[in-house]
C-alpha cells in the first residue's frame, strides 16, 4: 500500500514541469545532440554525453525523488540513492573513455534509436492519451522512468557498452513498474516493460 | 447500543458552538448546525470525543500543490462544521501532518473555530531518527503546542517510546497515549501490550470483512478500559469498490443507512468496545456521508448478523 495515489504523482510532475519550463527544450535539445554525435561523431563528445548523462541521473535523484517525492514517501531517498548509483557508474564509465557512442557500430542501434522516441514522445503522449493534462506529463530528465528509457536508448547506440550500466535501470524498472501497476499509471508502466525488455535483451545478449 | 448525544463538557460545549460559528461564516443557518454530535467517553478520563473522526492515510498526502492543499482545508472546514473532532495522522503519512498544519493555520486565519480539534499522531522511527526530535517536528507541522494523542505506530520500537510517552503524559506533554496496527499485524505482541501497559488508546483495523479484532482485542480493549480507534473501515476504499455494483439491503434504512459508507461506519460504530472510527477521505460530500454515520440508531447484534450475511452474499 503505497502513502499517495496517482493523482499527487501528477501534480508533483505539474508543479516540476511549471517550475523548469522551458528547460525541458533545452534536455531534449541535448539528447538530440547526443543521438547526432553517435551518427557523427566529434573529438570528446563521448566523454561530454557520458558526463551529462551521468548529471542526468544525478539530476532526476534530486529533483524528483529527494525534493519531489521525499516528502510523499519514507521510500523516495533509497530510489534516489538508486539513480545517484546509476550516475556515478556513467560517469566512471564516461571518464575511462569505456562509452563510445557509435550508431554504425552498436549492436541494436535502431532499437536505441526507438527507445529515445519512446522516452521522448511516445511515453508523454501515451500519459496524455490515457488522462494526464500537458503540464502533468511526465518527461524525460525530470521523471525517472522516461529517464531510465532514455538512457537504455543511448547505451544501445555505445559500442559493447558495459552491462552493468543496465543493471540499474532494469532495477527501476521492477521498481517503477509495481509502482505504476499499483498506482494505475499506464504510462511508466509501458516504460517499465520496455525498460525490461531492452534490459533483458542486453544482459542475455553474448 | 447507542451513542451518547449531547453530552456537554466545556471541549464538547466549544466544539458546537465552534461548529455553529463556521456554519454562520458558510452562510448557512445557525439551525443546520448540530445540536451536539455522537460522542462517547474515553474509558481512561471520561473525557467525551466525537465518534467519527477522520484518517489522513493517502488522502492528506498531497506534497506542496496549493490547490490540493486547499481542497483538504475545506475537508477540515467541513469536518469540524459538523463536530468533527479526532483527526489522526503519522510521520509515516509522507507530507499529511504538514497538510493539516496547513488547513489549521488557514480555518483559524479565516476565523473557523478549530477548538473542537483532538489532535493525535504517532511516532515512528525508522534507523536512526530519534522519536522525541520526530514528535517536536510533528507539533511544528501541525501547529500544536501538545498532542492530545500520541500513539506508536506500528508498535515500531516500542521498547523505547513507550517509557517516554508515559514520563510524557505524566508530565503533561501529552494527554493520552496510545498504540496502533493495522492490517491484522502482530495482534499476539499487540494484544500483550494491551494486557499489560497503561494505554489509554489502542488503534487497529476493524471492518465489517475484517473482523478478526471481534476475537480478541476489542473485548480485551473493553476489558482493561482502553479506548478504541479503528482504521480502515472501508479498507482503504477497497469495500466500495467490492459492492458498488450492489444495492443496500432492505434492513439498512432501519438504521438510517442512506449509503453504503453509513452502512459500514454504523456496523464498526455498533460495537459496544468501539470508541471513535477514522474514515479517510478527500471530499467534502464524503465527509458529510460519514458524518451523518452518527444519526439515526445503530444496529443491533441481530441486524449487525444480518448486514455481515448480507455482505458476504455478495
Amino acid at each position: 500500500m503505497l502513502p499517495y495515489t496517482a493523482e499527487i504523482l501528477a501534480a508533483l510532475a505539474a508543479q516540476l514541469n511549471g517550475a523548469l519550463w522551458p528547460l525541458h527544450l533545452g534536455l531534449l535539445l541535448l539528447t538530440a545532440l547526443a543521438v547526432l554525435h553517435a551518427w557523427r561523431p566529434v573529438s570528446g563528445g563521448d566523454r561530454a554525453i557520458g558526463i551529462l548523462l551521468a548529471c542526468g541521473w544525478g539530476w532526476v535523484a534530486w529533483i524528483w525523488f529527494w525534493r519531489g517525492m521525499a516528502p510523499l514517501d519514507f521510500l523516495a531517498p533509497i530510489y534516489a540513492g538508486l539513480f545517484v548509483l546509476q550516475a556515478v557508474l556513467l560517469l566512471a564509465f564516461a571518464l575511462a573513455g569505456r562509452l563510445a557512442f557509435r550508431l554504425h557500430e552498436a549492436a541494436f542501434p535502431m532499437l536505441g534509436l526507438g527507445l529515445l522516441a519512446l522516452a521522448a514522445v511516445g511515453l508523454p503522449l501515451f500519459g496524455f492519451l490515457t488522462g494526464r493534462s500537458l503540464s502533468q506529463l511526465e518527461v524525460i530528465w525530470l521523471a525517472p522512468t522516461p529517464s531510465a528509457v532514455a538512457t537504455l536508448g543511448l547505451l544501445f547506440l555505445v559500442h559493447q557498452p558495459p552491462r552493468i550500466l543496465f543493471a540499474v535501470p532494469c532495477a527501476w524498472a521492477l521498481i517503477g513498474g509495481a509502482l505504476a501497476w499499483t498506482l494505475g499509471m499506464p504510462a511508466p508502466l509501458l516504460g517499465s516493460v520496455a525498460l525490461l525488455a531492452g534490459g533483458g535483451l542486453a544482459v542475455l545478449r553474448r | 447500543m447507542t451513542i451518547v448525544r449531547a453530552t456537554f463538557d466545556r471541549r464538547a460545549f466549544l466544539a458546537v458552538t465552534a461548529a455553529a460559528g463556521s456554519l454562520a461564516t458558510l452562510g448557512l443557518p445557525a439551525r443546520s448546525a448540530p445540536a451536539a454530535v455522537g460522542m462517547r467517553p474515553i474509558p481512561s478520563s471520561g473525557e467525551p470525543i466525537p465518534v467519527v473522526g477522520m484518517g489522513t492515510w493517502i488522502t492528506f498526502n498531497v506534497g506542496g500543490d496549493a490547490e490540493l492543499r486547499n481542497q483538504r482545508a475545506e475537508v477540515m472546514r467541513r469536518f469540524f462544521a459538523l463536530g468533527g473532532g479526532m483527526i489522526d495522522s503519522s510521520p509515516m503519512y509522507g507530507s499529511s501532518e504538514a497538510v493539516i498544519g496547513y488547513g489549521l493555520e488557514r480555518l483559524q486565519g479565516q476565523g473557523v473555530g478549530t477548538d473542537g480539534l483532538f489532535s493525535a499522531t504517532k511516532v515512528w522511527t525508522r534507523m536512526f531518527a530519534n522519536g522525541q526530535e520526530q514528535m517536536a517536528e510533528s507539533r511544528r507541522l501541525w501547529g500544536v503546542r501538545r498532542f492530545d494523542l500520541m500513539q506508536i505506530h506500528n508498535l515500531v520500537d516500542w521498547e523505547t517510546h513507550l517509557p517516554a510517552l508515559k514520563a510524557d503524559r505524566e508530565a503533561g506533554r501529552i494527554r493520552y497515549l496510545g498504540i496502533t496496527t493495522s492490517h491484522g499485524r502482530r495482534h499476539q505482541e499487540f494484544a500483550d501490550l494491551m494486557a499489560r501497559e497503561p494505554l489509554d488508546f489502542v488503534q487497529f483495523t476493524y471492518n465489517i470483512l475484517d473482523r478478526e479484532a471481534e476475537r480478541r482485542l476489542l473485548p480485551l480493549a473493553a476489558d482493561r478500559g482502553q479506548a478504541v480507534i479503528v482504521n480502515r473501515p472501508f479498507r482503504t476504499g477497497g469495500l466500495f469498490d467490492r459492492f458498488a455494483g450492489y444495492p443496500l439491503p432492505d434492513f439498512a434504512a432501519e438504521i438510517g443507512a442512506e449509503t453504503w459508507a453509513q452502512f459500514l461506519l454504523k456496523f464498526v460504530l455498533a460495537h459496544p468496545a468501539v470508541t471513535c472510527v477514522i474514515p479517510a477521505t478527500r471530499r467534502v460530500d464524503h465527509v458529510e456521508e460519514n458524518m451523518r454515520a452518527m444519526d439515526g440508531p445503530l444496529p443491533d447484534a441481530y441486524l449487525r448478523r444480518r448486514m455481515i450475511a448480507y455482505v458476504e452474499s455478495l
